[in-house]
């Protein structure tokens, strides 16, 4: 199994507001450190017009990465396809394959927010067939012919993608699903890789959306070797309990509490969204139950859970990777000397 | 004067990986030999000249750069203009405010028809981007209802048919958590950019008429290379008229010239001194840009230029 760190969003929260010029060094000297630990990837998340800056633009900062690591994969995870015309992105795409000498993987998602839809005046309806015709539209650019498309959402006529990607035909596609089984299924009959969000899901669920995966990409006659599937979940791994309970009240408790209610996930049964979330809401609390929290030992059995199931590439989240610098590299550290050793990596 | 290189992707030839550690090595060069900026273009569904993502491409050059200054030179008119204020502004914090912000007008028709934008509308198009732009970086929150972009788009009070908002939109600011489903009526574009008020905007200017609309809004004109010292002179002059009939100062901008430089040896150095001294005197310019790795030239060569302009000719322009 491999190991792809960071979700990074370079995010000023107001629970631990931070300088952007800071963060986006530290970003990078993250990544340097990911390496050198012997994880094998490092990923960053998207989303748009949010309060605290969350980063909008991945490609431009995995390019800063790619030039200052040589041997991990870079990757958004996700960059919100629908929101993008798709033979830009395959341009970007290839543009960045190139400097990173062939290291891009291709973490995409839907984007789920009303406003990011309507800052880029799109239909937030109909982008999971928005996204299956940008699948179709990034295939051809790659495939290094020239094309034309003419389809609902994108018309282009006689062109072609100059200069192609490094990696042939093209760097590995995934589908960030989230929770949704609708998305699995896409994931499966369009042949790309499924992330699979652990973050509030029983492992229960999980499995039936690797199951839905599965069964998609076998109607769609996608063999089986190419039917990968990883897991995202916030993760926090610590020495001791009392380090552990420290940085969960401490680090995720309160970002957590203001940003869960700023995106409204939480509800009243009648939908209206919580405004307050008090450390013994249930919905908090079965959101902690699902992180990958505590000691190495802990931590190396719930991901050996994932393994069990087949997951080919673990992306913990590390959930305070956007606010505490010094103590998400300790904790790296943890994970890279006492959790990865167990799935036969590690520092070299 | 200020001087700075323009990468010429021209150069990258068949292996494209290759080629484009070439122009981050020369940008390396630049930046050792004191150079003040490095310029990166855009061009797309061309074998010829292979970079079509000057912002990607800009992100890599900020890694391996940590002083020059990034020109980055954007065909405004082929993707979302809100996307561009965010990468930019992404850079020029990466950077730690190191953007120069090129404009191009100049987009090519099989440019323009290949994202579907009828060629006659190519203007139009740059000009309201350039604005939302501008608009996204230094507003707190804005709405823009422009001819071919209304922002916010489906459900904001704009597409809704009320009254005109002019904008900027100021916006009362609600909490997110206080917002939560309320219909979403502006755009608040974050991160803003390190610079203040925003990365100094230049607009590639092939004609007059679009020298002038640049000094209407005190942006810093660019000519090319293709253009001789005589026409460049003509070009200026309108431009300067321009910028004080629009009350304008002349410490608002930098009037840019972009060169195409080949300094083999001493006396190429003295006829292109003279040369440039001249250009400065006739245009008024405040910043030459100078392309070394011209096609046909081999990576040393363009590297030899590069080095002896900075230690012959440089030091005398710079004033």
């Amino acid at each position: 199994m491999e190991f792809c760190i960071g979700l990074h969003g370079m995010q000023s929260t107001r629970a631990c507001p931070r300088s952007f010029t800071w963060m986006y060094n530290e970003v990078l000297r993250h990544a340097v450190e990911a390496e050198q630990m012997g994880f094998d990837g490092f990923a960053l998340t998207e989303h748009h017009f949010w309060y605290d800056g969350y980063c909008p633009s991945l490609m431009p900062v995995l390019a800063a990465i790619a030039r200052r690591t040589e041997r991990i994969t870079v990757l958004p995870l996700a960059l919100l396809l629908p929101l993008r015309d798709p033979l830009r992105v395959a341009e970007e795409v290839a543009v960045l394959d190139l400097l990173s000498h062939g290291r891009l993987a291709l973490g995409f998602g839907y984007g789920y927010r009303p406003e990011e839809f309507e800052g880029f005046e799109l239909d937030r309806k109909g982008r999971g067939t928005r996204f299956s015709e940008q699948i179709e539209v990034l295939r051809a650019a790659f495939s290094g012919e020239r094309f034309s498309h003419n389809g609902t959402y994108y018309t282009y006529t006689d062109v072609s993608l100059s200069p192609g990607p490094a990696q042939n035909p093209h760097p590995p596609l995934w589908l960030a699903g989230g929770s949704q089984a609708a998305t699995a299924r896409r994931a499966g009959r369009l042949g790309i890789s499924l992330c699979v969000t652990g973050t509030g899901q029983t492992l229960e669920q999980i499995k039936v959306l690797v199951g839905e995966y599965k069964a998609a990409a076998e109607a769609a006659g996608v063999p089986e070797s190419q039917q990968k599937f990883g897991i995202a979940v916030d993760t926090l791994v610590g020495e001791t309990q009392a380090d552990i309970d420290l940085s969960v009240e401490q680090d995720i408790v309160p970002v957590y509490a203001e940003q869960l209610v700023a995106f409204g996930f939480v509800r009243e049964a009648d939908g209206t969204p919580v405004r307050e979330l008090p450390r013994d809401h249930p919905t908090f609390q079965f959101l902690l139950d699902s992180l990958v929290i505590g000691t190495p030992d802990q931590v190396v059995s719930r991901i050996k859970q994932f393994e069990d199931l087949g997951c080919s590439v673990f992306f913990p989240r590390l959930v305070e990777a956007n606010f505490h610098s010094e103590s998400i590299l300790k904790h790296m550290k943890l994970f890279s000397d006492q959790v990865l050793p167990h799935f036969g990596s590690g520092p070299a | 004067m200020r001087v700075g290189i323009v990468l010429d992707p021209e150069s990258v030839g068949s292996d494209a990986a290759a080629g484009f550690d070439r122009l981050v090595e020369l940008a390396r060069l630049a930046e050792q030999e004191g150079y003040s900026s490095v310029w990166i273009g855009e061009s797309h569904f061309s074998d010829g000249r292979p970079e079509p993502a000057p912002l990607i491409f800009g992100g890599a050059l900020a890694a391996e750069t940590s002083s020059i200054r990034l020109g980055l030179l954007v065909k405004l008119a082929l993707e979302h203009p809100i996307k561009i204020a965010e990468d930019v502004a992404v850079l020029d914090i990466m950077s730690g405010g190191r953007v120069l912000f090129g404009t191009d007008p100049g987009a090519a028709d099989n440019e323009v028809a290949g994202y579907g934008i009828p060629a006659a509308e190519k203007d139009a198009h740059f000009w309201e981007a350039l604005d939302i732009i501008v608009n996204a970086w230094t507003s707190d929150a804005f709405a823009y209802l422009g001819t071919y972009h209304t922002l916010p788009g489906r459900t904001g009070a704009l597409a809704a048919g009320s009254p005109y908002v002019p904008e900027p939109y100021v916006a009362p600011y609600i909490d997110p958590w206080q917002r939560v489903d309320r219909p979403f009526d502006y755009l608040s574009v974050l991160p803003k950019p390190a610079q203040i008020p925003h990365p100094p905007v230049f607009v590639e200017a092939d004609d007059a008429a679009v020298a002038t609309l640049a000094a209407n809004k005190g942006y810093s004109p660019v000519f090319g290379a293709e253009r001789t010292a005589g026409e460049v002179a003509t070009l200026a002059k309108g431009f300067w008229g321009a910028l004080a009939a629009a009350g304008r100062h002349r410490a608002e901008v930098c009037l840019t010239v972009v060169r195409d430089v080949q300094v083999n040896d001493e006396e190429d150095a003295g006829g292109l001194l003279h040369e440039l001294k001249q250009l400065q005197q006739n245009t008024g310019c405040g910043q030459i840009l100078c392309r070394f790795n011209l096609p046909g030239r081999t990576p040393e060569q363009g590297a030899r230029s590069l080095k002896l302009f900075a230690a012959e000719i440089r030091p005398r322009l710079e004033m």
